[in-house]
């Protein structure tokens, strides 16, 4: 009497398994990527919210209070890859604090007076803001810009 | 079939296997897709936001381009401005051609402007050095001014205040500045004297280049202010627009009374005085009411003071002024001096009727200023026919030709006279700001000696009303030189009775159709029409040079100081004595009593508002900088400050003092322009947005001293300077550690009047006197003028050295701005109004964004 299997046998299984697993590879590949793309654009996103920030902030300060930076680096505006910790206001612990998340985000702020001819102090300062971070297999980096003036000279 | 079964089962496996791969496949796909998209959304969403703060950078750095043009006022774009400026006008306003005032057409600046792609370098080296991934490029960059405009001053809005209009005047304009030719009065202000705001629009477009095709429209605008720092009143050493403080105009006795107090306190404190030195032929000196400015008559004088005292003596064989030219400030009875000397300008009987009165009623102009200013300017001013007073015809007989003389047609001149119905020789009564001018004979062309009969029915006896003690006299010193004819001509002062008209009364004057109407005179300045030919002071005075050695020799002035010639030494005020009020019409109402550049609403004007003074911008020599009208809450000045720029600073409220804060203008220091460009408006007005209010004494007479020295500008020291144009409320009050100089012991320092300028100079004279008092360079300007609450002396020089209010000829010689800027009359243009209101007019840009829209890829 023939036995009737029922089912499916260990090497259609494993065939099977064999065969998901391989077309599963890509995908899992796609996942990943998708999961890269999402977490680059939150990360974006943040960078683009520091950078804007920084920037409104930075502008808002006017051109003497930078120009005062510029000569004597007293508010520690200039920096180079400075780690996004701590309070948003420095001297105020009531002001928000960034997330442990933030950290991995690095600042950079260069600023530079623009020369102007026939000797005239200057009027104008250019401001040069980087945000850098890293991802897990790449460097991203956002740069943000802009030019405070001083009317009336 | 068993077999085939099992070979059934296997293949249903692959194909689930399969499908389930499909379809993960497809969701993979599918995510991949959605986390593609998104991450593309945000990156747009990023370069979006970078794109603004490009174009926001752009933007700020196209406003500063143009504000360094248009603050350039060698720039042919300020010029331009000033051009479209001066065509615009008020929205509510009709223009006299009919139809409303438009907006000033600046698009020819725009199109001169062009793009300012070429402008904009530092964020083009951004974009190129440092934000370079995304690959943005501005694409064009688009400034236009719009909204010029007038800044709202009220009844100065009006185009009769600044242009050629022989009906209506709301602005201060003398009678001599009107032409027998066309018949049209100028203002010394015109259209182009204004204050104005537009605003500055920028358009910029910001496109993405890389990988996805974005652009972004840009608007932003910022408000313009240009403003008018000139000197206040810059024609006038002196200018008080009310004159003396009158709380009620009702009352005869209060008013007297409080005329009495104002100008005669009864109190043991040293009365300070105001020495106002005048540049000669060229300044003016304006005091408005309580009544009009005769000229001592040497007719009168004992032979051995004529020439002390005389105005135009007639009796020297020269028949030229005295050595002191004495304008006696005193009272009338309808025009009549209550001086009981026989010798004093007469009226017509009929003058009460002799004249037209189309401008009775005429008050819309004054809804402006509210009831505070209604009791000030509700009398008017009528004009008649007079005659000179002759030596020898006595008091009575002269009245009684005048009362008996009914025909006026051999009268050669007219003559102003208050005809208030209650003529109580207000104070601020327009009808009593009219001065008066008596020569002899021989000054005018007409004689119109003798025969003259007083018109009046209720006149004092002549003993009732004493002449003033010398002390209480406003004198007014002229040098006159004989020596040499062509000197001697243009030293003399041609004062003479003249035509006084005031347009919105004169014009009935004028209709009169008196054919000798003359140009005068209305304010007791020198004669205008005597000028000082190239070398005149120079032989009075010595050499330029010498005389700014000799007579300003401090070490504190920054500047070379040339003022000299008149000095008008303001002692004491005449009191009040008249005792009848006297029955006539109603007046007209009378507006027309602000100077030159006249604000009557400052904080329209402000730039930047302060707490105090230690916020004012300050270069690294720790001089002010002005630029523009601050405000500032207080003003306390302890130690001495320079300022460079041009600029008003502006204190319009009062709040007591607690600890340190607050308080009056307090000057304990001098305040000096660092060099001959720059120039300051000083100004305190504590009034409104406050608890003051404009009384400052109770109804019983007594005066609040604390509070009206509260709104006085608080002068603390001794030889303090303010080199501005100082225009305060309630005038200054002067603390001096030195008590003030008397006669003798100005005589003792040099200043003899019995001897001349030369020895004057050669005798340090003013610079002894300034060590002793405190003094304004400038010129000083205010509503009330309380001298009795001056308490020390206090000097006005009228600055010569500032351009603003003195220029210089072709021999080099100091002219006042004003005949330069008349030149344009003459010629028909607007050349030298046009290079003046460019030098006196500050643009300020507002760094504030006003308004800002973003259009396009968004």
């Amino acid at each position: 009497m023939i036995k009737i299997k029922k089912g499916f046998s260990t090497a259609e299984m494993l065939v099977t398994v064999l065969i998901f697993s391989l077309g599963m590879l890509p995908l899992i590949v796609l996942f990943q990527n998708s999961h890269k793309q999402t977490a680059q654009a939150k990360n974006l996103v943040i960078a683009q919210s520091i950078g804007r920030s920084m920037i409104s902030e930075i502008k808002a300060m006017g051109f003497d209070v930078l120009s005062e930076e510029i000569k004597t680096s007293k508010y520690g505006l200039m920096h180079s890859d400075r780690e996004v910790s701590g309070y948003t206001v420095p001297s105020d612990e009531n002001s928000i604090e960034y997330p442990e998340y933030y950290k991995r985000f690095k600042t950079t702020v260069t600023l530079k007076e623009v020369e102007r001819d026939g000797g005239k102090p200057a009027n104008k300062i250019q401001v040069s803001l980087k945000v850098d971070w890293q991802e897990p297999n790449r460097k991203f980096a956002l740069s943000f810009g802009t030019v405070v003036v001083k009317y009336g000279m | 079939m068993v077999f085939f079964r099992y070979h059934s089962k296997k293949g249903f496996g692959s194909i689930v296997a399969i499908g389930m791969l499909a379809l993960l496949a497809f969701m993979g796909l599918f995510l991949m897709q959605s986390s593609s998209a998104e991450y593309t959304q945000t990156a747009v969403s990023v370069y979006r936001t970078m794109g603004r703060q490009i174009a926001e950078s752009a933007a700020d750095e196209a406003c500063l381009f143009i504000e360094e043009e248009l603050k350039n006022k060698d720039s042919e774009a300020f010029k331009m401005l000033i051009e479209a400026a001066a065509q615009s006008g008020p929205p509510r306003i009709d223009k006299p051609s009919g139809g409303k005032w438009t907006t000033g057409n600046a698009s020819g600046i725009s199109q001169k402007f062009g793009d300012l792609l070429s402008k904009v370098v530092s964020t083009d080296d951004l974009l190129k050095n440092h934000i370079t991934k995304a690959g943005f490029e501005i694409e064009k960059i688009l400034p236009s001014i719009v909204d010029l405009r007038p800044i709202p001053q009220g009844p100065l809005d009006y185009d009769y205040c600044y242009t050629k209009d022989a009906s209506k005047s709301s602005v201060y304009t003398p009678a001599d500045r009107y032409s027998t030719n066309d018949g049209v009065v100028f203002p010394f202000d015109n259209e182009y004297s204004k204050d104005w705001y537009c605003t500055l629009q920028i358009d910029v477009t910001v496109s993405l280049k890389k990988n996805r095709k974005i652009k972004i429209n840009y608007q932003i605008s910022k408000d313009i202010k240009i403003l008018n720092i000139a000197p206040i009143a810059r024609n006038y050493t002196f200018f008080s627009i009310l004159g003396v403080f009158i709380q009620n105009f009702n009352d005869q006795n209060e008013v007297n009374k409080k005329i009495n107090e104002a100008l005669n306190p009864n109190t043991d404190e040293e009365k300070g005085r105001l020495f106002v030195l005048n540049q000669p032929f060229q300044s003016r000196v304006y005091f408005h009411g309580p009544a009009v400015i005769n000229l001592e008559n040497p007719n009168i004088s004992k032979d051995d003071e004529r020439n002390a005292s005389g105005a135009y003596n007639i009796f020297d064989g020269e028949e030229g002024p005295g050595q002191s030219m004495a304008y006696q400030y005193s009272d009338t009875f309808f025009g009549f001096s209550y001086f009981t000397d026989k010798d004093r300008c007469l009226f017509h009987k009929n003058i009460a009727t002799s004249w037209n009165d189309n401008d009775k009623n005429r008050k819309d102009d004054l809804s402006a200023y509210g009831s505070a200013y209604e009791d000030f300017l509700k009398y008017k001013t009528r004009m008649g026919f007079g005659k000179y007073p002759d030596r020898e015809v006595d008091f009575l007989e002269g009245a009684g030709d005048v009362i008996g003389d009914t025909v006026t047609s051999g009268w050669k001149d007219t003559y102003s006279v208050g005809t208030a119905k209650n003529q109580k020789f207000l104070p601020a009564g327009p009808y009593c700001r009219t001065p008066w001018y008596y020569v002899g004979k021989c000054a005018g062309p007409d004689g119109a000696s003798g025969n003259y009969t007083p018109h009046w029915n209720n006149i004092k006896e002549p003993t009732e009303n004493l002449d003033p003690d010398d002390g209480i006299r406003f004198y007014m010193e002229h040098r006159w030189d004989p020596s040499d004819p062509e000197v001697a001509e243009n030293t003399l002062i041609k004062a003479r009775i003249f035509p006084i008209k005031y347009y919105n009364s004169t014009r009935s004057a004028k209709a009169t159709g008196n054919a000798d109407n003359k140009s005068g005179l209305c304010d007791f300045c020198l004669d205008l029409y005597n000028t000082d030919p190239p070398g005149v002071l120079g032989k009075i005075f010595g050499s330029v040079g010498s005389l700014a050695n000799g007579f300003f020799n401090l070490n504190s002035l920054p500047f070379q100081m040339l003022v000299d010639g008149v000095v008008t030494i303001f002692r004491k005020i005449v009191p009040a004595k008249a005792e009848n009020a006297q029955s006539a019409d109603s007046e007209t109402v009378y507006n027309n009593l602000f100077p030159t550049n006249y604000k009557t609403d400052y904080l329209r004007t402000v730039t930047r508002c302060f707490e105090n003074e230690s916020q004012i911008p300050r270069d690294d020599n720790g001089n002010w900088i002005l630029d523009g009208v601050y405000c500032l809450d207080y003003l306390k000045v302890n130690g001495n400050v320079h300022y460079v720029g041009n600029g008003t600073i502006y204190i319009g409220k009062y709040l007591p003092e607690i600890n340190g804060k607050y308080g009056p203008l307090t000057i304990n220091g001098d305040i000096l322009a660092a060099d001959e460009k720059s120039h300051l408006n000083l100004v305190y007005i504590p009034t409104g947005g406050n608890d003051f209010d404009f009384v400052t004494r109770n109804f019983s007479g007594e005066s609040l001293k604390t509070e009206i020295r509260n709104r006085m500008i608080n002068i603390i020291g001794t030889g303090k300077m303010i080199q501005a144009s100082v225009v305060s409320f309630y005038g200054v009050y002067c603390e001096s550690e030195d008590s003030n100089l008397d006669k003798t012991t100005l005589t003792n320092l040099g200043m003899d009047t019995t001897k001349n300028y030369s020895e004057w100079k050669e005798a340090g004279a003013f610079s002894k006197a300034l060590n002793s008092s405190n003094c304004i360079i400038g010129n000083y300007v205010n509503y009330y003028t309380f001298m009795e609450e001056q308490k020390n002396d206090l000097w006005v020089y009228h600055d010569t050295s500032n351009s603003f209010y003195f220029g210089k000829d072709d021999a080099g010689q100091c002219i006042i701005a004003q005949y330069i800027l008349d030149l344009d009359n003459n010629n028909n243009n607007n050349e030298q109004r046009l290079d003046y209101e460019k030098s006196t007019h500050e643009l300020c840009l507002s760094p504030k964004i006003q308004h800002l829209g973003i259009t396009g890829d968004l």
